[in-house]
C-alpha cells in the first residue's frame, strides 16, 4: 500500500464506519418480516457501484452463478395469456451470462457449483460433453463438482474436466491410497477479478459415495467441509482479499459450515436446488444459491475494501436473474451447437436399440409379458456391484405398448416416462410379504415381480390374501434378508407402499428406463411372456 | 466397495414428519400428486423461509417443506422465481 493510500482509508474511514452502521441496521430491518414478495431495495437496481479509480478504497464486482444445471438444454415452454414463454434452456442461459458479464466485463466472476450434466437425453447422451461446450463459451471462471457428475464413473468426469477450461475445484476429494488431493482437480484457483484477488474453494457433496454408485467413485475419499476448509482456510486468506466457497453442500451444509467456520466470504451452493432471493447472511458469510435447471442465473454484487477485504456492501434483494426465451442477443455460437446436438438426439432417439419378437401391451393389473420385460431387466441391473434376488416394479409405472419389431429408446421412453430411478434395498421376506399384501389389498395385483413367485385369494382377508411365496424356486423365508432392486417411487412409498421404507442399505442405480434400453440391447431379440409369476387362485 | 448407509432423514411437508433415505429429492417428499401440480404449475414447493424449491432439489434432514397452491391467474407461466 502507497502512503496516499494509507492516507486517504484513514480520511474515509469514519464515513465508511457510518456506512456501515447505516448497512447492518437496513440489513436488520430488512430481516423483519420479509416475505418473498417485498420490493427489493437492491444496489442492482442502482448505478454500478465497481470504480476504475484505483485511489478508490472499494471495488465493486459480480459474481454470476449457476448450479445444478442438470442437462436442461432445452427450453421448458409454457403457455400464458401473451403466447408460449420460454424458461430456461441452455442458448438462453449463456446468451443472459453474455448480456450480465458485459455490464462489467473486467469484475465479473462465472461459477458453477456443481451438477451440471446428468438429467435429459440429449445431455447424458454425450455424458456431459455438450454443457460443458456452452460452459467453455461462456467463460465460466470455476467449477465445482456434484454428486451426478459421478453418475456416468471417473473416465468420463475425467474426459469434462480435461475439457473444461477454467478450473475443477474439489478441494474435498482425495486420494482413498495416499490422502492426497485428487490429481483431476485442484482445491482452489485465485482468480483476479478487478482490483481484488478472489479465493475460490471448491466442495462436492461429502455423502456422494453413499447415494452414487461405489464403482463410480472407486479409489476416492469424500472429506467432510469443515475440516477441509479449516485445512485450506490459512493459505486462501494469505493469497486472496476474498474467500468464496463454491459448494455442492446444499443449502444445510452450507448453512452449517458459515456457523462453524469464520473468515468466509461467500458461499455459492447447489445441491438443494433452493431459489434463495436474497442472500443469507450467516456469521457474515453470505450464501447464495440459483435454484436449478438453468432457470435463473444468480448475480450479486459484492463492494469490498480493497485493501481489508471486507464485504462492505451487497447485492440484499432479488439476486436471482430469470433466464427466458427473450435474451438482449443470443449466442449463436451455443445456438448452433445446441441445434446439431438436438437434431442428432432426435434422430437417435428414434434408432432401433433392439427388437420384441412379440407385441407388448401395458397391464394394470397382474402379470404381464411387457412388465416382465421391465422387471428383468431391473433385475439383471447392476446397482450396486451385486445382483439382486428379487426385482419389483408397480403396473401402474408402465404406460404405453411396444409393437412387435424394433424397439427405439424413444418408444421404451413412452413405456417408462417417470424418470424414476433404480434402487436397491435390503428387506426381510416378512417385509416383502407385507408389500405384496398390499399390492393386492385393494384389486388383485398392482406389484411386478422377477425372481420370485406368488399366489393369492382374493377371497381372503386383506392382509392375508398371499398364499404361496417362493424365491429363485425355494419358499420365501420370513426371516430371511433379500436384495431387492425397485424404483424410487416405491422406495420412497409410493403407492401407499410404506414398508419400502423399512429397507436397510439402500443404494441408487441407473434410471429405469436405462437400464432396460440396456437389457434389450443385450438381449435383443427380446421375447418376454406371462409365465405364471403372479397367480390369483 | 464403500460402505452403504442406513441413515435416514426426516423431512416435513406440510409440517407433517416424514422418513426418507438419505438421497431422496423434494419429489419423493411431497408425492407425487404435488409433484404433478408443481409441474404443471398449479402449485410451488417452498421452505420455511418462504424460498421456492425445485422438486429435483436433495432432502436434508430437518427440512420443512410446503405445498403452495398457486392463484389460478399465476399459474399459467409461473416463473422459477
Amino acid at each position: 500500500m502507497n502512503i496516499l493510500q494509507g492516507r486517504y482509508r484513514i480520511d474515509t474511514m469514519r464515513i465508511w464506519q457510518f456506512l456501515l452502521i447505516l448497512l447492518v441496521a437496513t440489513v436488520l430491518l430488512a430481516g423483519c418480516g420479509r416475505t418473498p414478495t417485498d420490493t427489493p431495495p437492491s444496489i442492482t437496481d442502482e448505478a454500478p457501484g465497481g470504480s476504475e479509480d484505483a485511489s478508490d478504497p472499494t471495488e465493486t464486482i459480480v459474481i454470476l452463478h449457476t448450479n445444478d444445471f442438470h442437462g436442461a438444454v432445452e427450453p421448458e415452454e409454457t403457455q400464458a395469456s401473451g403466447g408460449t414463454l420460454e424458461e430456461g434452456g441452455l442458448v438462453n442461459l449463456v446468451s443472459l451470462i453474455d448480456q450480465l458479464r458485459a455490464e462489467h466485463p473486467d469484475r465479473t466472476l462465472v461459477l458453477d457449483a456443481g451438477d451440471a450434466f446428468q438429467g435429459s437425453y440429449v445431455s447424458n447422451s454425450t455424458q456431459g460433453e455438450l454443457v460443458m461446450d456452452a460452459m467453455n463459451i461462456a467463460g465460466y471462471d470455476a467449477w465445482t463438482l456434484g454428486n451426478h457428475e459421478f453418475d456416468w464413473g471417473q473416465e468420463p468426469l475425467r474426459a469434462r474436466i480435461a475439457q473444461a477450461g477454467f478450473p475443477t475445484l474439489a478441494a474435498n476429494i482425495v486420494d482413498e491410497a495416499t490422502g492426497e488431493p485428487w490429481d483431476q482437480v485442484q482445491p482452489y484457483a485465485i482468480v483476479e477479478v478487478g482490483r481484488l484477488k478472489v479465493g475460490v474453494l471448491g466442495l462436492t457433496y461429502p455423502d456422494t459415495p453413499t447415494i452414487n454408485r461405489p464403482g463410480n467413485v472407486a479409489g476416492l475419499d469424500f472429506e467432510q467441509a469443515e475440516e477441509t476448509v479449516r485445512r485450506y482456510l490459512p493459505e486462501l486468506q494469505e493469497q486472496a482479499d476474498l474467500i468464496v466457497v463454491l459448494s455442492h453442500l446444499g443449502y444445510d451444509g452450507d448453512l452449517a459450515l458459515a456457523k462453524a467456520v469464520d473468515g468466509l466470504d461467500l458461499i455459492v451452493g447447489g445441491h438443494s436446488h433452493m431459489f434463495l432471493e436474497s442472500p443469507r447472511n450467516i456469521n457474515n458469510t453470505l450464501i447464495v444459491q440459483a435454484g436449478a435447471k438453468g432457470q435463473v442465473v444468480g448475480r450479486l454484487e459484492l463492494t469490498v475494501d480493497v485493501d481489508t477485504g471486507e464485504v462492505v456492501d451487497f447485492s440484499s434483494r432479488k439476486v436471482l436473474v430469470p433466464v427466458t426465451g427473450n435474451p438482449a442477443a443470443v449466442n449463436e455460437e451455443v445456438k448452433s451447437l445446441v441445434d446439431a446436438a438436438l437434431a442428432e438426439a432426435a434422430e437417435t432417439i428414434e434408432q432401433p436399440i433392439g427388437e420384441t419378437a412379440v407385441a407388448l401391451q401395458p397391464q394394470s393389473t397382474g402379470e404381464f409379458a411387457l412388465g416382465n420385460l421391465v422387471v428383468d431387466a431391473m433385475l439383471a441391473a447392476d446397482v450396486d456391484g451385486q445382483l439382486a434376488d428379487i426385482a419389483m416394479h408397480n403396473n401402474g409405472g408402465i404406460r404405453a405398448p411396444l409393437p412387435k419389431g424394433s424397439i427405439s429408446f424413444g418408444q421404451l421412453y413412452a413405456v417408462l416416462p417417470f424418470d424414476n430411478q433404480l434402487m436397491a434395498l435390503d428387506l426381510t421376506g416378512e417385509q416383502v410379504l407385507r408389500i405384496l399384501e398390499h399390492s393386492v389389498s385393494n384389486s388383485p395385483g398392482k406389484m411386478l415381480v422377477a425372481g420370485m413367485t406368488f399366489r393369492f385369494d382374493m377371497s381372503r382377508p386383506a392382509g392375508d390374501r398371499i398364499v404361496e411365496a417362493t424365491v429363485a424356486g425355494v419358499p420365501l423365508d420370513p426371516a430371511r434378508l433379500y436384495r431387492v432392486v425397485t424404483i424410487d417411487y416405491l422406495a420412497s412409498g409410493g403407492d401407499g407402499q410404506e414398508t419400502f421404507l423399512e429397507g436397510t442399505n439402500p443404494a441408487y442405480g441407473d434410471t429405469a428406463v436405462w437400464a432396460v434400453a440396456q437389457y434389450i440391447q443385450d438381449q435383443s431379440p427380446v421375447h418376454p411372456k406371462v409365465e405364471g409369476r403372479i397367480v390369483q387362485q | 466397495m464403500k460402505a452403504l448407509t442406513n441413515q435416514r432423514l426426516t423431512v416435513y411437508v406440510d409440517d407433517e414428519p416424514r422418513r426418507f433415505f438419505l438421497g431422496l429429492r423434494v419429489r419423493h417428499a411431497v408425492g407425487y400428486r404435488a409433484a404433478w401440480r408443481v409441474e404443471r404449475h398449479e402449485a410451488i414447493v417452498l421452505d420455511k423461509d418462504g424460498n421456492q424449491v425445485d422438486l429435483d432439489g436433495a432432502l436434508y434432514d430437518g427440512e420443512r417443506l410446503y405445498v403452495h397452491q398457486l392463484p389460478a391467474a399465476d399459474m399459467e407461466g409461473e416463473a422459477a422465481s
